[in-house]
């Protein structure tokens, strides 16, 4: 039997006398093999070591030093993100804005049938066709993008789909919640988010970098009364084109700048060029006898005397064997009212060619009719002449406005300047004027109120009379050039351009109105007439008779025919 | 007495590294806390975009003309429908001596009272 052993082990580490080493101590091969080891286990060693190093460096270099990445890449985004500024009226009354949209992207790896998904989507606004679809998604491998820019309603209707592989893009889009509204001047951005046109275009830059809102001297009331004006005069008249603008004449601010045929901002891509051209800077014409008094501030800059001037219509005046005629006799000799308020030609005419060729060029030029109209568009467009000799027919014939085409922008900047003051000043779309220079006197202060004064008597007595509101003291002047017809070389006798210009009030002009109709046809309203007189001043009343109390233009009462008791009665009444 | 120091510089540096640890920590959540606040107010400034759209599209003056003409026959001002302050205060006043249909007026006061 085996006895139990209590006696407790002793270990081997702890007795006296004994060395481990030799205990263990290989020998023959076994030692070689030991040897061999020893120096791949610190090989191990070491490796692991460096990499538990690098590991916890890392791990050090993650929680202590490195920045927030991820919120940089966030920032990153934001700014990328960060909206166009937008676009208001002198009153803050926003004009273009910014709306949430979205891009539709299919992943073609989660379609099996493209041709049945193409139906489904093609039916949805927003979408193309199906053909399109199919031909856009069959050509892919990775993700197609099928429509841009899909509202909130059309992005529901494709989401309801419940189709596997469509997926949206978020980003912000321009939205114009005037639809129309100064459509020519506000212009539009690309599809990147890029201004293309108009004041979108030419302020780029300053409304990509700020935030703030961009303001511009456009007032919302004022533009929609011009435009509402201009349907009116084209439905009446049928024009083939129109333009209208309002100024602030010692500013040059555009309160309100109109070209017909007009377009929708927000579906700029589905109209033509031709209607979405601002003709008020785009399209030179030769203005008619809207330049008169332009000449005339041209005759007393020269030195002649208002009250002096006596020029005789009752010769003929016939120029390189073409006869200038007046088209409404007058009295003869004329003075320089005279020729304004009964549109003469042929008066024009003499006091052009009294001045000389040299002196009117210098005039014009000194007006800015001889460069694109200044003001901040870009499609501002050059003067047009069919031949740059300076004739002795040139000479007479800019006298009353033919001979040299200017848009209707360069005008309204010149005549501007002739009666404030005589004082040039640019045309602006910004508000406060910042690109205002110190303006120039181009003429003095007595041929302005010379000028200003002959204009209202055209309003009063002349060819200007249905331009007359009473109170608001206008003066403008009448314009019915007759087209220049390439078939024919000749000037066309039923193919006219008609304007009419107004500055009220007449003593110290404040604004400025300026309408242009492009062939407009004659009717029963003006018994037949396509001339100035009959469509453009009208328009031109309507339109100062509506903006006069939103302007609050001097308004003089006393101006108005007292009213018939009973009228009275009734007014007061109601 | 060496290895004593060595124990408490270990420590310290422990300590300092686990505080840098946290405050790194408190930095990021601030951090995305802010992100978080900006994202919130770039959603409210989108909403008030939205908003002020709306009432642009609201408010534009086509929109407005056509419901006023519409809807309360309004047209716009003529200027001969336009009369000044003391012309109003003596059309009331005559108006107030010889009322045509009604008490409306007769306790106008004179003007300057």
């Amino acid at each position: 039997m085996i006895g139990k052993n209590t006696d407790r082990l002793t270990p081997l580490a702890d007795m006296e006398g004994i060395e481990l080493s030799r205990l263990f101590t290989p020998k023959g091969d076994g030692a070689a093999a030991v040897r061999n080891t020893r120096p791949r286990i610190a090989a191990l060693s070491m490796a692991l070591g460096a990499a538990a190093f690098v590991l916890a460096a890392r791990a050090a270099d993650l929680a202590i030093f490195s920045s927030d990445q991820s919120g940089a890449i966030r920032q990153q985004a934001a700014v990328i993100e960060q909206p166009r500024a937008r676009i208001v009226d002198r009153n803050g009354v926003l004009l273009a804005g910014n709306i949430e949209t979205w891009d539709v992207y299919v992943r073609r790896v989660d379609i099996d049938d493209v041709d049945r998904l193409a139906k489904r989507l093609s039916v949805l606004d927003g979408v193309p066709g199906a053909a399109v679809l199919a031909h856009r998604l069959a050509g892919t491998r990775g993700r197609a993008r099928i429509a841009r820019q899909v509202t909130p309603k059309q992005r529901q209707a494709i989401f309801n789909l419940a189709e596997p592989g469509v997926e949206f893009e978020r980003k912000l889009s321009r939205y114009y919640p005037n639809s129309s509204l100064a459509a020519h001047l506000l212009g539009w951005v690309d599809a990147d988010g890029f201004g293309a046109e108009g004041a979108e275009k030419v302020f780029d830059a300053r409304l990509r970098e700020s935030p703030q809102p961009l303001q511009l001297a456009l007032d919302v009331r004022v533009q929609f009364t011009l435009e509402d004006e201009l349907q009116k005069a084209v439905v009446l008249h049928k024009p083939l084109a129109a333009t209208g603008i309002i100024t602030r004449i010692d500013t040059g601010e555009v309160l309100a700048m109109a070209s017909w045929p007009n377009f929708d901002l927000n579906h700029f891509n589905t109209t033509t060029p031709d209607h979405r051209r601002n003709r008020a800077v785009t399209d030179p014409y030769e203005l008619g006898s809207v330049f008169k008094p332009l000449t005339l501030a041209m005759a007393l800059k020269s030195g002649m005397q208002m009250d002096r001037i006596e020029v005789d219509v009752k010769q003929k005046l016939v120029i390189a064997g073409r006869e200038i005629h007046d088209f409404h006799p007058g009295p003869s000799p004329m003075n320089g009212t005279d020729i304004l308020v009964h549109s003469s030609n042929k008066g024009a005419a003499r006091l052009a060619l009294e001045v000389g060729g040299t002196r009117q060029r210098e005039f014009l030029d000194q007006f800015g009719l001889l460069d694109p109209a200044p003001i901040e568009l870009r499609e501002s467009a050059a003067p047009y002449m069919a031949s740059p000799e300076w004739s002795k027919i040139k000479t007479a014939t800019i006298g009353f406005g033919h001979g040299l085409s200017v848009t209707s922008a360069s005008f309204v900047a010149a005549l501007g300047g002739v009666v404030n003051d005589g004082y040039k000043v640019p045309l602006t779309l910004l508000l406060p004027n910042l690109a205002a220079a110190e303006p120039s006197q181009v003429v003095s202060s007595q041929t302005s109120a010379h000028v200003r004064k002959a204009m209202r008597k055209v309003v009063t007595d002349g060819s200007g009379r249905r331009a007359d509101v009473p109170g608001y003291h206008v003066a403008g002047k009448t314009g019915s050039a007759e087209k220049w017809d390439p078939k024919t070389s000749q000037y066309s006798r039923d193919r006219n351009v008609s304007s009419f210009v107004a500055v009220f009030p007449w003593e110290a002009p404040q604004y400025l109105v300026f309408v242009l109709l492009d062939e407009p046809q004659g009717g029963r309203s003006t018994f037949g007439w396509e001339t100035a007189g009959w469509n453009a001043a009208p328009a031109v009343r309507a339109i100062i008779e509506r903006i006069g109390p939103l302007l609050d233009a001097p308004f003089d009462f006393e101006a108005l025919a007292p009213k018939p008791a009973h009228v009275a009665q009734v007014e007061t009444a109601q | 007495m060496i290895r004593a120091l060595n124990l408490m510089a270990l420590m310290i540096a422990f300590v300092l590294a686990g505080a840098l640890y946290v405050a790194k920590n408190d930095v990021k959540h601030t951090q995305a806390r802010l992100v978080n606040l900006q994202t919130q107010i770039s959603e409210a400034r989108e909403a008030v975009q939205l908003l002020e759209n709306e009432e642009a599209f609201l408010e534009a003056p086509g929109r407005l003309a056509n419901l006023a003409e519409t809807h309360l026959s309004v047209a716009p001002m003529t200027a001969t429908a336009r009369s000044s302050v003391q012309e109003v205060l003596a059309q009331l006043r005559s108006e107030r001596h010889t009322p045509p249909g009604g008490a409306a007026f007769a306790s106008l006061p004179e003007a300057g009272q």
